[in-house]
């Protein structure tokens, strides 16, 4: 049957580029969770009324994160190119499209982490100050606790953007069901192909989603 | 604060001494990610203290405020009620000289209000620790609280023990606010009709403090007098210290009779003030 509807798909194949894409995505989603986990804290400490208030520090954070949250994916993959060169030593494969994801896209979830920073009553906060609480404390034990179900979902939505991105830079060069879909689906002319790969992307954002909600609804006790 | 000006603390020192002061707040501020055992322990946490000892001070602190069988509850789970019973376990975690409540008791339904006073009346009896209340509700003021102070405009106007201010408010501020306790809305409506009403007599109005709110005075009144009486409203308001008490009466008879009956009045220790106008 699957043969019938997939003539040109090779198995072997697929699931290695399968591999692929799930190791882009996983590897640059450890760095972004991290990365953009400090970036929001930062963003929103030092943001009007918190407790690091600067705002020379702040808008230059606020700078950095704009900006290359504006810049194209295929673009930025480009113009990274000798830092990419000087970080991997390699500018093909999945490691090379390492830098190009997680550059292109903590400063998006640093963005989530903020918004979900922001949510956490300010009550709580003033609470924990007031028992004469650390502002390491406070962002251990209050800020990032309370803001777990927004981080995570942040997450989810973050590791979809992720997907799509690998493909982005699969087309040019990096490996992965994108350019298992372009070079050998739709560049040879096999458009079952390109639709086989299309339906595992999807399958693997299913079961992001699924999972990320689940994580969600365990944490959220509101 | 303590002998020491706390608004010039700074740093450790600031959050040390921040520690000797229990807070509770108008809309409880625990966090939700918490269970009731786990917010009671947060305080201390912060303050180092080790997990065994920290376990058994929850379980004291949940009995205190009568929470058992709720501790791995979640916020979410609990009523406004049981919120600041949380509230006030985590307050006094880390033995606080002083407990400080904002608002502690305005979000919440006179019922409630009245269980959440009772608990803190019985931990001020109990542990001889100092609570301060700020409160707009003069009935809370008026069940639990020994002395108070007026505050407008970030300044203490007036300022005394509970009985006194509320008997003989000064600033107009204070005026207004123990009428909230001591005179229906209505009253002064009233008063205006019935001075419209009877033309004749006197309206006066009586001041009971302590004691002599709970004697007979009405009574040995219209036995002393000639004058007709006829009450027409009246209120008494249970403090901490005792009772204290409106009364609205309207006099009728001879002048003579009417100034023999105000004269006995004020020989029985009651304030007369005779209406004229309302």
């Amino acid at each position: 049957m699957l043969e019938v509807l997939f003539p040109n798909v090779v198995w072997e194949r697929a699931w290695e580029k399968t591999l692929e894409t799930l190791y882009m995505t996983s590897i640059s989603l450890v760095f972004i969770f991290f990365i953009g986990i400090i970036l929001g804290l930062l963003l929103f400490l030092t943001s009007k009324g918190n407790l690091w208030e600067n705002r020379f520090f702040n808008t230059i954070i606020a700078s950095i994160v704009n900006i290359f949250r504006s810049i194209p994916f295929v673009l930025l993959i480009v113009l990274l190119l000798p830092f990419t060169k000087f970080i991997v030593g390699s500018i093909i494969g999945e490691d090379a499209a390492l830098p190009a994801l997680i550059i292109g896209t903590a400063p998006f979830y640093a963005r989530m982490v903020e918004i979900g920073l922001r949510e956490i009553d300010k009550g709580v906060i003033e609470a924990a100050k007031a028992m004469g609480a650390k502002t390491s404390t406070i962002i251990w034990k209050v800020l990032l606790p309370e803001s777990m179900p927004a981080i995570i979902s942040g997450l989810t939505v973050t590791a979809i953007a992720l997907v799509g991105y690998t493909a982005i830079a699969g087309v040019i060069g990096a490996g992965g069901l994108g350019d298992y879909a372009y070079l050998e689906g739709f560049s040879r002319n096999r458009n079952d192909v390109t639709f086989f790969a299309t339906i595992i992307i999807l399958i693997i954002v299913f079961i992001i989603q699924f999972i990320g909600d689940l994580i969600v609804k365990k944490l959220d006790k509101r | 604060m303590f002998g020491k000006d706390i608004t010039n603390l700074k740093g450790a020192e600031l959050r040390k001494t921040r520690q000797e002061i229990g807070m509770i707040f108008q809309h409880f501020n625990l966090l939700w990610s918490r269970n009731v055992r786990e917010n009671i322990s947060f305080p201390l946490e912060v303050a180092k203290v080790p997990k065994e000892e920290r376990k058994k001070r929850v379980d004291d602190l949940i009995r205190l405020v009568g929470l058992e069988g709720k501790e791995e509850s979640y916020p979410s789970q609990l009523s406004g009620g049981q919120k600041q019973r949380v509230g006030i376990a985590r307050a006094l975690a880390n033995n606080p000289k002083v407990l400080l409540c904002d608002e502690a008791t305005s979000a919440l339904d006179p019922e409630t209000t009245d269980s959440i006073l009772d608990l803190l009346l019985d931990i001020n009896q109990k542990f001889g620790l100092t609570i301060i209340i700020i409160t707009h509700e003069m009935n809370v003021i008026r069940k639990i609280c020994h002395r108070v102070a007026v505050m407008e405009e970030g300044r203490i106007v007036e300022s005394g023990p509970v009985l006194e201010v509320f008997k003989h408010p000064k600033q107009p501020i204070t005026k207004k606010f123990v009428r909230q306790v001591t005179e229906k809305e209505d009253a002064r409506e009233t008063i205006a009709q019935l001075l419209e009403k009877y033309p004749s007599g006197k309206i006066i109005r009586l001041s009971f403090v302590g004691d002599v709110a709970e004697q007979p005075v009405i009574s040995k009144l219209i036995k002393n007098s000639n004058a007709v009486i006829n009450i027409l409203q009246g209120n008494i308001t249970q403090t901490r210290f005792g009772a204290y008490g409106n009364l609205y009466l309207h006099l009728n008879g001879s002048e003579e009779d009417m100034k023999q009956a105000i004269r006995f009045l004020q020989e029985e220790q009651v304030e007369v003030e005779v209406i004229e106008h309302a």
